[in-house]
C-alpha cells in the first residue's frame, strides 16, 4: 500500500467516523430528544403537588360548622431504616402506635421508599416526633390539611365529613365536594444527584385554588336547641332513632336538622354503625295522623268538602267495600274540625271517597310525596306512593289517614309548611350560597339570596290554607291529642301522628312497635317556625306522638322562638288558661 | 458592510438583552406572586385557627348553658303583648332629648 493509499484510508475511517458520530448526534437532538429531555427533567425537577385548602362550611350567621387547617402527616422511608424494631420503639415513644405492629409492617414493606405512618398529626405529636431526631432520610413529614368541626355533634348528619383522604363522605361535605375541595396546585423544584432542593422553578408553579364556602340555611342556636331536646326524648324514651327538623315556614329555609343516633365529625372512628343515617332524609315511615290535615285541605280546595260541616263517623265502625274500618273511640256526627281533633279515621276515609283516587293522588304528589325534597343530601329518600293503577279498593280508605304511603321527615314538613305558608309549597332549602373564599358571609339571609332552584307551587287557597291552619290544627293543640304542646306566650297549632310499624316476619302490622311523630308550627295567627319530631319506636308505656314527640317539638318551638325574638301572639290571661289545661 | 452587521449585531444583542430581561422580570413576578401567595395561606391559616379557637371558647354549646343558668344576661323579645318593655326606647329617648 503506497502513500497515497494509505491516506485514502485514513480519510475514509475519518469520514466514516465523523459519519457515526454525525448520526449519533442527530439521533440524540432530533429522533430521542423529547425521550431524553424528559429523562432528563424527571431526574433533575420533582413536581410537588400543593393541595388546595377546602372551603369552609358556615351557618346562616357566619358561624363555623367546618374549617380546615394544616397538620403534618408522617411517613417513613422503609428501604433507608438500618434497625427497623429500633425505629418502630422510638416512633411509638413520640405516637400512640404499636412498635411490635409497626415494625412487622415495615419488614413487610422492606422494599418500599414511602409508607404512612400516621396522618395528620396533632401539634404535640408532631413535636413529639421531631424531638425525636431520628435520621433525616427514614422519615419525613407532609403538609395536608385537617377539616375540623367546631360545633361538635351539632349538625354532624347534614355536615358528613372529610375522609382520611380529603374526599367529603356524606351530607353537604359529600353533595358539595367539588365546591369545597378547590383545584390542587404543584410547585416544580430542581434537585440534586442526591435529592436536595437546589431551586424553585417558579416559572412551572401552578397555584392551588382555595375552595368556595358554604352557606347553610342551618342556624347553629336553633340547631343546638334541637339536639339538646332530642337527646332529651332519646333519654326518656330510647326509641332506636329520632329526629327533629326546624324549618323558616316563608322561605323554606332548615333552621335545624337532627338525627339520633349520631356522631362526632371529628372522631368518626367512635362512631356506631348506626349512627350514619340521616333520619330526617332516610327514614321511610306511614306519616299516619299527621298526613290528614293535608287531605282536609286538598278536599276544601277541591270544594268537594266544606269547613262547616257534619260528618257522620258511625260511632266508630264503617263498611268500605270488603273492610271494615274502626275509630278508636265511637264518634256519631263530628265537624270538620273535630274530625281532625279526635283524628277520626271513618271520618278521614270518607273525605277520601269524595275525593275519588285521582284527586287524592294528586294531593299526594303535589305536596312532594313520593320524589326528593331538593336539598340533594346524600341518602334521601322519595319515600313511596304507588303509582294509580295500582291504588286498590282500600286506598281511598287508607291514604287520607296516613297509611299506604310511607314519606321522608323532611318531606312531611315540607307538606306542612306549605300550608302553613298559607298554601304555597317551597322546596326546602339547606344551601343558601356559595361565597369565594375570602368573601365575608356576612350575617343577614334575605329573600334576594334564595336560591334559583328552590321550586314554588300553591297546593292550597290561602283562605283555606289559614282555616286548617288556626281552626282543626290549632285546636288539636289546644283540646286535642296535642296538648302536650300548648305554650304560655304562643299560640300553637299541630297534628300528632301515631303509626304501626310493619313486620317483615310476621307479614303484618303489629301493635307494640309504632313511629310516632308530631308536627307544630307558632304563632298560628302568622306563623314563622314549623317543627317535625319523629321517634321510631320509643319504649316504655308511652307510645303515642302526643306523649313522646308533643313534648319535645313544644320545646323546641318555644326555645327558637324566643330566640328569633318572635312577638308574642297570646294574652297573659289566656297564657294563664293554657297553664291550667296543660297542667 | 461592516457598519451594517455591526448594527444587525446590536439589534440582535439589544434584542436578547431585552428578552432576557423581560423573562427576568416575569420570573420576579412569579416570585412575588407565589410569596405573596404562601403569605395569605398563612393568614388563612391564621384565620381558621382564630376562628375555631373563638368557638371554642364562645361557641353556642357553651354560651347556651351559661345563658340558661342566668350566668348571661338575656335580651328580651323587643316586642308582644307580654313584654312590658315599650319598643325602640333608645329613638324614644332622642325624641325627648329633641323636645329639650
Amino acid at each position: 500500500m503506497n502513500h497515497r493509499q494509505r491516506f485514502a484510508v485514513v480519510i475514509v475511517v475519518f469520514a466514516a467516523s465523523f459519519i457515526a458520530l454525525a448520526g449519533r448526534l442527530v439521533q440524540l437532538q432530533v429522533i430521542d430528544r423529547e425521550v431524553l429531555a424528559d429523562l432528563a427533567a424527571r431526574q433533575r425537577l420533582h413536581v410537588e403537588t400543593l393541595p388546595a385548602r377546602p372551603g369552609e362550611i358556615v351557618d346562616r350567621n357566619g358561624r363555623p360548622l367546618a374549617v380546615s387547617v394544616r397538620a403534618q402527616s408522617l411517613f417513613a422511608v422503609p428501604n433507608a431504616i438500618d434497625d427497623v424494631d429500633a425505629f418502630a420503639i422510638r416512633i411509638s415513644q413520640a405516637i400512640e402506635i404499636d412498635a411490635a405492629e409497626l415494625a412487622a409492617d415495615l419488614t413487610r414493606q422492606r422494599r418500599k421508599s414511602f409508607v404512612w405512618l400516621r396522618r395528620r398529626l396533632s401539634e404535640p405529636e408532631e413535636a413529639a416526633i421531631r424531638k425525636l431526631d431520628l435520621p433525616r432520610e427514614t422519615w419525613g413529614f407532609r403538609e395536608e390539611f385537617l377539616r375540623k368541626y367546631p360545633q361538635g355533634v351539632v349538625a354532624a348528619h347534614v355536615l358528613g365529613l372529610r375522609d382520611i383522604d380529603g374526599v367529603g363522605r356524606g351530607g353537604v361535605e359529600q353533595r358539595y365536594d367539588n365546591v369545597l375541595r378547590g383545584r390542587d396546585g404543584r410547585r416544580v423544584t430542581r434537585r440534586d444527584a442526591r435529592g436536595r432542593v437546589i431551586d424553585v422553578r417558579h416559572e412551572l408553579t401552578e397555584l392551588p385554588d382555595v375552595g368556595r364556602t358554604l352557606v347553610l340555611s342551618i342556624d347553629s342556636v336553633v340547631q343546638l336547641f334541637a339536639e339538646q331536646e332530642l337527646d332529651a326524648l332519646m333519654a326518656r324514651h330510647a326509641p332506636q332513632g329520632a329526629c327533629v327538623i326546624v324549618i323558616d315556614v316563608e322561605s323554606s329555609d332548615l333552621l335545624a336538622v337532627a338525627s339520633r343516633p349520631t356522631f362526632d365529625p371529628n372522631r368518626p372512628a367512635e362512631a356506631d354503625a348506626d349512627a350514619w343515617m340521616n333520619r330526617a332524609v332516610s327514614a321511610v315511615y306511614e306519616p299516619g295522623s299527621t298526613f290528614k290535615p293535608l287531605v282536609v285541605a286538598w278536599a276544601l280546595d277541591a270544594s268537594v268538602l266544606k269547613t262547616d260541616e257534619m260528618l257522620d263517623c258511625e260511632h266508630g265502625v264503617y263498611r268500605t267495600g270488603r273492610r271494615v274500618l274502626h275509630d278508636h273511640h265511637g264518634y256519631g256526627e263530628l265537624s270538620v274540625t273535630d274530625v281532625l281533633v279526635k283524628s277520626s279515621n271513618i271520618g278521614m276515609a270518607k273525605i277520601g271517597e269524595r275525593l275519588g283516587a285521582a284527586e287524592l293522588h294528586r294531593c299526594v304528589t303535589a305536596f312532594g310525596f313520593g320524589k326528593p325534597t331538593g336539598t340533594s343530601l346524600p341518602g334521601e329518600e322519595s319515600g313511596v306512593v304507588r303509582p294509580l293503577p295500582q291504588w286498590n279498593d282500600y286506598s281511598l280508605g287508607s291514604i287520607p289517614m296516613g297509611h299506604e304511603i310511607a314519606v321522608t321527615p323532611l318531606q312531611l314538613i315540607a307538606a306542612h309548611a306549605a300550608l302553613a305558608n298559607r298554601g304555597r309549597f317551597v322546596s326546602p332549602r339547606l344551601v343558601i350560597r356559595e361565597l369565594d373564599p375570602d368573601q365575608s358571609p356576612g350575617r343577614a339571609v334575605t329573600d334576594r339570596q334564595r336560591g334559583p332552584l328552590q321550586v314554588a307551587s300553591r297546593v292550597a287557597s290561602p283562605e283555606v290554607a289559614r282555616w286548617v291552619i288556626e281552626e282543626p290544627m290549632t285546636e288539636v293543640v289546644r283540646r286535642g291529642t296535642g296538648k302536650a304542646a300548648l305554650l304560655r306566650e304562643y299560640t300553637v297549632f299541630g297534628k300528632t301522628g301515631t303509626a304501626q310499624k310493619f313486620d317483615a316476619q310476621l307479614n303484618q302490622f303489629v301493635n307494640d312497635r309504632h313511629v310516632v311523630s308530631f308536627v307544630a308550627g307558632a304563632p298560628a295567627s302568622q306563623p314563622k317556625i314549623l317543627v317535625l319530631v319523629m321517634a321510631d319506636e320509643p319504649t316504655g308505656s308511652e307510645q303515642a306522638g302526643g306523649s313522646v314527640a308533643a313534648p319535645t317539638a313544644a320545646a323546641v318551638l318555644r326555645r327558637t322562638l324566643l330566640y328569633l325574638g318572635v312577638p308574642y301572639d297570646v294574652a297573659p290571661a289566656t297564657a294563664s288558661e293554657a297553664d291550667g289545661q296543660r297542667g | 458592510m461592516l457598519t451594517r452587521f455591526e448594527a444587525a449585531l446590536l439589534i440582535i444583542v439589544h434584542a436578547a438583552i431585552a428578552g432576557t430581561a423581560i423573562e427576568a422580570s416575569i420570573l420576579d413576578e412569579r416570585l412575588a406572586l407565589s410569596q405573596q401567595h404562601y403569605r395569605l395561606e398563612a393568614a388563612r391559616e391564621r384565620v381558621a385557627r382564630l376562628r375555631i379557637e373563638a368557638e371554642r371558647l364562645g361557641g353556642p354549646a357553651l354560651l347556651m348553658s351559661r345563658f340558661e343558668e342566668g350566668r348571661l344576661e338575656a335580651r328580651p323579645a323587643s316586642t308582644g303583648t307580654s313584654d312590658p318593655a315599650p319598643a325602640g326606647p333608645l329613638l324614644r329617648w332622642r325624641a325627648v332629648r329633641g323636645e329639650r
